[in-house]
């Protein structure tokens, strides 16, 4: 069920290199939220801004109360959202959107497939596979950014107990080269797997063209303007295959159908 | 209590606080936030005669103060529109109003003869802002002989309620507004967007695919209330006010200027709950003044200082 409410601001932590961390207290969103589900936000004040932003939830924590997010600053409404102390309230509403579901096929390898601030979703999604029981060492995360300064989350997907390997595009932590470099091997390497990723979008459009090449089931979740969240403004459509159209395609919302679609149906 | 009810000619409502077309969907999507019932009425996204698949992506992006869109009137058709969204509607106490747009009068006919007459259609809001084929893509709604043909030709195909939904973007509304009562509208809604564009200057691109878009927010909100202050001067029929609207105090003004009604529209992006605040915060308003009813505060702005 989707709530709208205000919370608290109870952590805000700068990461550094723009990357910050935020944990709200939103009991009913964290009691709600599923992994690759997102928020709308929005702070207040005569200068604040006018509409809503949508974050992925990091994680939550139910009997807290609390659901995290990361975001990097880098326009006006997230330059903004950083300046905002441990205290002040933020607007929420959520949790929107589908989820990203484990593949419940036996003994697949679960690749998840993070670029930058791409990792949260897929952090919420291992964090709750290991506690459903699923096997750790069937849970591996290939977690890519520009450096190693830029990587989101690589201590928290360790704590997991599941694997990680992390890719730089300057090689200064882990493999050298981008999230696919990595993803093919893997996909070579391994017996039967199923990717679930969340990045920029030509990431995804290189991790989904990989996957659909070898075969293999992509979950991606896509990254949209969203001026609504709630399914009804139209404004953050994407095209998905559908030979029954005339077009071969069908409109749908990425806030609403989404925003986690199956790579083989998206039209990039 | 004070009496909440209004009405927009022949069109009751229960309270003064309905949601603009194109904010709300068709309804469902607001399931979780509150029982529709509490609402005055529900403008449905606009309905064509066949599937649109609407304007280019990107569509919308936000402003100092509000949001530009040109979504192109998406929307799944006059057939799916009565097979798959209205019988979802109907099941509410709340009056359903039906926006139709077209490009051509003929299927501006065609929606009035096939929404006359369907249980749980309470109204039609005809939007003429649309580009109109015939006449080179000029829109209907800014020009008066265009806009007394267009719902002249809707009047005589329907006996429901009939709201014009005027244009913000012409020189004289209340022409327009002149034009589209004696035409046969029971009512006007007003205003639909203002029309603009945004570019980004580091790609030197324009922001929106359809580089012209319509402008909505609280930065249109002052114009929109003299446009509905100036249509109220000029014309007898009743308002459906809008543009704007944040929050009660808003809605309020509007109804001073004028209107009878007020629409909620990019508020309900902002705040999901924004429609039925404003219903509660109107009926706060009238307690606190001592009215006894809405009524009371319709066009009842001072007209000096």
């Amino acid at each position: 069920m989707r709530h709208s409410l205000t919370g608290s601001i109870l952590s805000h932590r700068d990461l550094g290199d723009a990357q910050f961390e935020m944990t709200v207290l939103a009991p009913a969103i964290a009691h709600d939220a599923r992994p690759g589900q997102f928020v709308q936000a929005l702070y207040g004040g005569p200068v604040g801004p006018t509409m809503r932003r949508p974050f992925s939830v990091f994680h939550t924590d139910p009997d807290a109360g609390t659901l995290g997010i990361v975001y990097v600053a880098r326009g006006a409404f997230t330059i903004g959202m950083s300046a905002l102390r441990v205290g002040a309230q933020l607007s929420l509403v959520g949790p929107l959107g589908n989820s990203f579901e484990p593949d419940p096929s036996p003994n697949v390898l679960h690749l998840l497939v993070a670029g930058g601030v791409g990792a949260p979703p897929l952090y919420f999604l291992a964090r709750e596979m290991v506690a459903a029981g699923h096997d750790p060492a069937a849970i591996c995360v290939i977690n890519g950014a520009r450096s190693r300064d830029l990587l989101v989350a690589s201590r928290e997907f360790e704590r997991l107990g599941i694997g990680l390997r992390e890719t730089t595009d300057d090689g200064s932590s882990g493999r050298q080269g981008t999230v696919t470099d990595e993803l093919r091997d893997q996909i070579a390497a391994a017996g039967p797997c199923s990717v679930y990723a969340c990045g920029p979008t030509p990431m995804l459009k290189a991790v989904g063209s990989l996957c659909v090449e070898a075969g293999v089931p992509c979950r991606v979740s896509l990254e949209t303007v969203m001026p609504c969240g709630l399914g009804v403004c139209m404004g953050c459509v994407i095209k998905l295959r559908n030979e029954a159209e005339p077009e071969g395609y069908t409109l749908v919302r990425s806030c609403h159908e989404g925003p986690i679609f199956d790579a083989s149906e998206v039209i990039w | 209590m004070p009496d909440l009810t209004t009405s927009l000619g022949p069109l009751r409502l229960k309270n003064p606080v309905v949601t603009a077309s194109g904010t709300f969907g068709f309804g469902s999507e607001w399931a979780d936030f509150y029982d529709l019932g509490r609402l005055g009425g529900l403008t449905t996204k606009a309905v064509t005669v066949l599937p649109r698949r609407g304007n280019a992506m990107p569509r919308t992006t936000e402003t100092a103060s509000g949001m530009l869109n040109a979504i192109g009137l998406q929307n799944p058709g006059l057939e799916a529109f009565l097979a798959e969204k209205l019988p979802y509607l109907r099941q509410f106490d709340t009056a359903i109003i039906v926006n139709i747009a077209a490009d051509r009068i003929e299927d501006f006919v065609t929606l009035a003869q096939r929404l006359d007459g369907q249980p749980g259609v309470a109204a039609l809001e005809v939007n003429i802002s649309c580009p109109n084929q015939a006449c080179g893509g000029l829109e209907f709604g800014v020009d008066p002989a265009l806009t007394a043909q267009v719902i002249g030709a809707v009047r005589a195909a329907t006996s429901l309620p009939m709201i014009a939904k005027l244009t913000p973007n012409v020189t004289r509304i209340a022409d327009i507004a002149r034009s589209a009562v004696d035409a046969g509208a029971d009512a006007l809604s007003l205003v639909n967007t203002y029309v603009g564009t945004a570019i980004d200057a580091r790609t030197r691109r324009f922001k929106i695919a359809n580089r012209q878009a319509g402008l909505s927010g609280p930065c249109i909100k002052p114009l929109a209330l003299l446009a509905v202050w100036r249509v109220a001067q000029a014309v007898k029929a009743p308002i459906l006010g809008m543009g704007g609207i944040m929050n009660a105090t808003d809605a309020v003004e509007f109804m001073l200027a004028g209107a009878s009604a007020v629409a909620i529209g990019t508020a309900n992006f902002i705040n999901p709950m924004a429609a039925v605040e404003i219903v509660d915060g109107i009926e706060r308003y009238l307690s606190q003044t001592g009215a006894t009813s809405v009524q009371e505060i319709i066009g009842a702005v001072q007209p000096t200082l």
